[in-house]
């Protein structure tokens, strides 16, 4: 259950886009809270500026030419995130939040071996010995599910497969124990049996380690399996807002109708 | 936006094509003309055309034709009589489009010239010249003897800068040291010294009525040298593009008593800074005259049977001037020794071919006092590094360089002026044999205008060697070289401070009779060879390859443009 | 048979990877090994020379002593089949592309004996480059058993002076193409990944430097100061380095929006880092490129100079010198100016045939 103060506080985030050819509101008036533990999805069609919400969390949408709108207001434990420094936005990111992408191949780093990547992150936390660093990796590695991780260490990203590298981008992503994982389309470019795999280890995530996830999806059926409450977004703007087996049963905006029906969904219950 | 796009493409191509096409041949004529310029050749071409009428139907068959010359650099300084002090543009003074008051014949005696002749008084200290009534400044004025006396004032006038005060040293300078008695007759006055009338073989009449309201300071860089200069001599001034070209045409009013107009209608210098380009415009019939061959070419030159190779006697050297002050070269023995090592002979047989001799000395091989052996440095490697252990130069850590008691290496750079093969490889020969006596000698190719600065400036002379060529005239008076009191003048970078050499110096000049002089001026060549201020290399002989189209070239001593009114192009070659 | 090719392979580093079809590498085995042992074995008297000399004898003498050890060594292991599968990582797809084709793989072979020889010039050369033999019976003497390459007009031997001239230009080149890479790939990177002003600024400084003309500004410099081996090569590097800028910050842009660029930024990485470790790693492949191609085109502007006479000082041979001194005895002494020449035209080729199979080797079909 709940417990606490939210860990993260969003309260009507709007985002608009000033380009060429005018501007476009990505995000208008969302507002949502997530505790420690707690499992959050924002459903929403490609445009519906689910990406977008979940970027402003870690403040990775650029600023010139996105525009935060007057009111918006982004808390994390208390503290006002947005139009804080970078040097503070850059303490958050990675040790406090954590983000996953949709393609993990090309979530990493090309030129450099997998352990690399984990170590660098692991350092930033402190000086690390070699041994250590390498030993870490390997645990880490072995966690999130990859098969003789002292080996695969020294591999490169494109010798993983899909799932392979979404395991080790989540790895990474997790090295520092955030307290807050944002997920934005993890499974999409995945095999369906991979796509169960992933969404099976972030629930053992967030058992072990009490990790708050935001999994963002347009896929309502990884959400409902995942997720404890949802949030339905549909051109920026929030339309629906729940526990999942609310949203599920009896959804209230039409748009959301049409969401289940294009979809044969299973509750994954708990 | 296309259309746009390719509307602006195609204006800017054309802009473009069009500023590349009028750069191409630049004309003579700048944009802007300065106005005396402007004046001047409007007088200059009425009064050529005018004598052209009057002259028509005295034509000789031989004449017709224009003939190129070409010449390895531009001529500094113009016709302008002044300031001029290089070779090449001396010889346009005294041949082409100036006239000297005295000429030298191939025997290298004095005859009149624009002087129509001379009167020296008894006691040698009255010079009287009688200025020919029937030359005229190519715009139509009169030359007479306040031209002379013009010249004189200016040329002695330490503002002007004159490149050889040296020649006037012994004549009464300014307003003082001349008298004009009449529109033709001009008085100087001097004291009696050998080869007094040298300086008037060279020094060319400058027109007053032109130059007179220019301040003395100012006439070096007035626009009449290189721009619109205006004679009195065989060849009338007609255009310069710099760094490209002199253009001559024949002065048809020249004093028919002095030979008339000559045969050529047109002369060309070209400037062509490359002497394989040169050899190339000779070969091909570009150019008809090319200076300055270079030995290695001359056998081109004699294989082919359109051109003929001209060898002459030169009154230059070549050498390597030392910076005394420097302590490296401080000891005179330090100077010897670097002259036992080097192999000079080796230097002219394989640089020259042959077309040289090693020179040992200042004293030319033309020159009265010549004695071929008198003095000699051998080559001698073993008798150099004695030498230098001698003067307490060993070599102590072993790296193959000598250092002295304090540690100073024997390491020696020597400048010279780029663009020369012939300097180079003299250069690289010089630098290894003398690394192999344990002297360390690096080449530093310095820009001429840097180099002039670093000789003639005493303030900045800063290099240990200088490699130079030497020019001298018929008088051979070294005091500008090698006289203490010119220590910190031009020309003086030796630094030698020699009480000896300053007396034979001084005497030479003035004792006029050749016998008594012969062992007064071999004692000057062994104190030479003593006191060894130069390392001396050699007497090149000058080298030129003709087109036979041209005929009645002559190049001797006196120089290569010496016969240049009478160069004739055969008819059925023009 | 087998075991008579294990044997041969054995003895012979590089027979064993040829007759596998691996040209590559069996040339460069086999090239190193016997090209060092015979220099080794006719040139050993001069080894002692380890114990007086400086250290580019002592260089020398390590890579004749130690190369072919390194080879057989080397090669050894290969034969063992250590080495079963090619090099881990996208890098060994890149080589095994590079190898298929045998102009890169001769350019790269020709630039390997290059540097070689250049290491080891103080042994091979018979003679001193600056040593004038007689002047007059030994100048343009034509290739022969003493001068393979025949003498200068100083009575020099063209092939010493032309090995030493290699180490020269080779030195030359690698040397400003450092400046210039680093200089440029850092300005470059910094303008790209950070943007805005910043960009614009460094970026107008690069164009002010890029109108400048080269040439002329390398014969001006040169001609006022006196040449000097730092002189031309800090000339050199940094007219080069705004072309290195201007691919170096378009890379960057594109490199920019990638993925992996947005994840290292979510893992908190400071944007120093990112550049430093993240962007410009990414970089190499056509930052190689260019650099190959840099190093022939600095190749011809330092024999440029040379030919000017603005190049090194005598008796520093050149081959851009060496080919101005011949050009007078074109007909009567082809070979003082052809085979420096010749010098000139293999190295610059090499590289751009090296530069050009990297370009094919690093194309789109990569993973990245």
């Amino acid at each position: 259950m709940v417990t606490g103060p939210p860990l993260l506080d969003v309260t009507d985030l709007s985002v608009a886009f000033h380009g060429r050819r005018g501007v476009v509101t990505a995000v208008d008036g969302v507002s949502f809270r997530l505790h420690e533990g707690e499992a959050l999805g924002i459903v929403g069609e490609s445009g519906s500026g689910k990406t977008v919400t979940a970027l402003s969390v870690v403040g990775l949408v650029p600023t010139p030419p996105a525009v935060m709108g007057e009111g918006s207001s982004i808390r994390y434990r208390g503290e006002e995130m947005v139009g804080a420094s970078e040097a503070r936005l850059r303490r958050l990111r990675g040790g406090e939040v954590g983000i996953v992408f949709q393609d993990p191949a090309q979530a990493l780093n090309p030129v450099r071996t997998v352990g690399a990547q984990i170590v660098e992150t692991l350092r930033l936390d402190g000086p690390l010995s070699w041994a250590d660093a390498r030993e870490r990796a390997s645990e880490l590695l072995a966690e999130f599910g990859i098969a003789h991780p002292a080996r695969q260490l020294d591999a490169y990203p494109h010798e993983f497969s899909g799932g392979m590298a979404q395991r080790a981008a989540l790895a990474i992503a997790m090295a520092r124990n955030p307290a807050v994982l944002v997920a934005d389309e993890p499974t999409t470019q995945l095999d369906p049996t991979v796509q169960g795999q992933i969404l099976r280890l972030l629930r053992d995530l967030r058992e072990r380690r009490n990790l708050a996830l935001l999994l963002v999806s347009h896929d309502l059926g990884v959400v409902a399996g995942s997720c404890r409450r949802v949030l339905v977004m549909r051109r920026g703007q929030m339309v629906e807002d729940g526990p999942v087996e609310d949203v599920l049963r009896s959804p209230r905006h039409p748009y959301t109708r049409e969401l289940l029906d294009s979809r044969s969904i299973a509750l994954a219950g708990g | 936006m296309r259309v746009v796009r390719v509307v602006a493409g195609t204006i800017s191509l054309v802009a473009v094509l069009g500023l590349v096409a009028c750069d191409s041949d630049t004309p003579s004529e700048s944009s802007w003309v300065d106005p005396f310029c402007r004046d001047t050749r409007a007088r200059v071409d009425s009064f050529m055309a005018v004598a052209r009428d009057r002259t028509r139907g005295m034509e000789d068959a031989r004449h017709g034709g224009t003939a190129v010359v070409a010449g390895l650099a531009d001529l500094p300084g113009g016709m302008n009589g002044f300031i001029a002090g290089e070779v090449m543009t001396v010889q346009h003074h005294q041949f082409v489009n100036l006239m000297t008051l005295v000429a030298f014949d191939e025997e290298l005696n004095p005859r009149p010239y624009l002087a129509e002749s001379w009167d020296v008084s008894p006691d040698g200290t009255e010079l009287t010249f009688h200025i020919r009534r029937d030359v005229v400044w190519h715009d139509g004025v009169p030359t007479d003897a306040h031209d002379v006396a013009f010249t004189y004032r200016r040329v002695t006038d330490p503002e002007t800068g004159f490149p050889n005060p040296g020649f006037w040293r012994r004549y009464e300078k300014g307003e003082a040291g001349m008298e004009v008695l009449d529109d033709h007759t001009i008085r100087f006055r001097l004291q009696p010294h050998a080869e007094f009338l040298d300086p008037w073989r060279t020094l060319a009449i400058m027109p007053e009525h032109l130059l007179r309201d220019v301040a003395p300071a100012d006439l070096g860089r007035h626009p009449f040298g290189s721009e619109c200069p205006v004679g009195n001599g065989p060849f009338v001034f007609q255009e310069h593009s710099p760094l490209d070209r002199w253009v001559f045409t024949a002065n048809p009013g020249f004093s028919p008593s002095l030979g008339g107009r000559p045969f050529l209608d047109r002369l060309i210098y070209r400037v062509v800074p490359d002497q394989e380009t040169s050899l190339a415009a000779l070969l091909t019939g570009g150019v008809d005259v090319y200076l300055k061959v270079r030995p290695d070419q001359i056998e081109q030159v004699s294989a082919s049977p359109d051109l003929e190779p001209v060898v002459m006697d030169s009154r230059d050297f070549e050498f390597v001037g030392w910076n005394s002050r420097r302590p490296q070269l401080a000891d005179p023995r330090v100077r010897h020794a670097l002259t036992l090592g080097t192999d000079r002979e080796a230097i002219v047989a394989t640089l020259l071919e042959g077309y040289g001799r090693v020179a040992h000395t200042t004293v030319w091989p033309g020159h009265w006092a010549y004695e071929p052996g008198l003095v000699e440095t051998p080559y001698d490697p073993a008798a150099a590094a004695l030498l230098l252990e001698e003067a307490g130069w060993v070599d102590r850590d072993g790296d193959g360089v000598r250092e002295n008691a304090d540690g100073v290496r024997l390491s020696l750079g020597i400048r010279y002026p780029p663009g020369s093969v012939l300097r180079q490889s003299a250069g690289e020969i010089i630098q290894a044999q003398l690394a192999r006596i344990g002297v360390e000698v690096g080449l530093r190719p310095t820009e001429t205008a840097v180099l002039m600065e670093v000789v003639t400036n005493p303030g900045s002379r800063d290099f240990d060697g200088l490699m130079l060529t030497w020019a001298n005239d018929f008088r051979l008076d070294d005091s500008d070289l090698l006289h203490s009191r010119n220590v910190d003048g031009d020309w003086g970078f030796a630094g030698i401070r020699s009480p000896a050499l300053d007396r034979y110096l001084d005497t030479l000049q003035v004792v006029l009779d050749r016998e008594e002089a012969l062992p007064l001026w071999r004692e000057y060549q062994r104190l030479q060879e003593e006191i060894h201020p130069y390392m001396f290399l050699y007497f090149p002989q000058r080298l030129a390859g003709a087109n036979r189209r041209l005929h009645g070239v002559v190049m001797d001593a006196r120089g290569e443009l010496v016969s240049v009114r009478d160069w004739w192009i055969d008819p059925e070659m023009r | 048979m087998e075991t008579g090719r294990r044997v041969l392979g054995a003895l012979c580093p590089g027979v064993h990877q040829i007759l596998a079809g691996r040209w590559a590498a069996g040339l460069i085995l086999s090239g190193s090994w016997v090209g060092l042992l015979a220099v080794a074995t006719t040139r050993w008297r001069t080894f002692p020379a380890v114990l007086t000399g400086g250290w580019d004898v002592r260089i020398a003498v390590a890579v004749i002593v130690f190369g072919p050890l390194a080879a057989w060594i080397w090669s050894w292991r290969d034969v063992r089949g250590s080495r079963e599968h090619p090099e881990a990582g996208s890098a060994g797809e890149v080589v095994g592309r590079f190898v298929e084709s045998p102009a890169a793989v001769a350019g790269l072979l020709t630039i390997i004996a290059l540097v070689v020889v250049a290491l080891i010039t103080p042994v091979l050369a018979s003679f001193h480059p600056a040593e004038q033999g007689d002047l007059l019976a030994g100048r343009f003497r034509p290739p022969s058993g003493t001068h393979l390459l025949g003498t200068d007009r100083h009575a020099r031997d063209l092939l010493s002076r032309i090995l030493y001239g290699g180490r020269v230009s080779l030195a030359v080149a690698f040397g400003a193409m450092g400046i210039s890479v680093g200089v440029g790939t850092l300005w470059g990177a910094v303008a790209g990944y950070v943007g805005g002003r910043v960009d614009g600024v460094l970026m107008r400084i690069v164009d002010v430097f890029i109108a400048f003309p080269r040439l002329v500004l390398l014969i001006a410099v040169v001609a006022m100061y006196e040449p000097s081996f730092v002189l031309i090569v800090a000339v050199l590097g940094l007219t080069q380095w705004p072309g290195v800028a201007r691919l170096v910050r378009g890379e960057v842009l594109s490199l920019r929006e990638r993925e992996f660029v947005l994840a290292a930024r979510a893992l908190g990485y400071s944007r120093r880092r990112i550049l430093l470790r993240h962007v410009i790693p990414n970089l190499l492949a056509p930052l190689t490129v260019a650099a190959a191609l840099g190093m022939g085109n600095t190749i011809l502007l330092e024999s440029g100079l040379g030919f000017l006479g603005l190049g090194l000082p005598a008796p520093v041979p050149t081959w851009g010198g060496m080919v101005a001194d011949g050009r007078s005895v074109l007909f009567t002494a082809w070979w003082v100016a052809a085979f420096p020449g010749l010098a000139i035209t293999v190295s610059v080729v090499s590289f751009n045939l090296v530069a050009d199979g990297l370009r094919d080797a690093l194309d789109p079909r990569l993973p990245w």
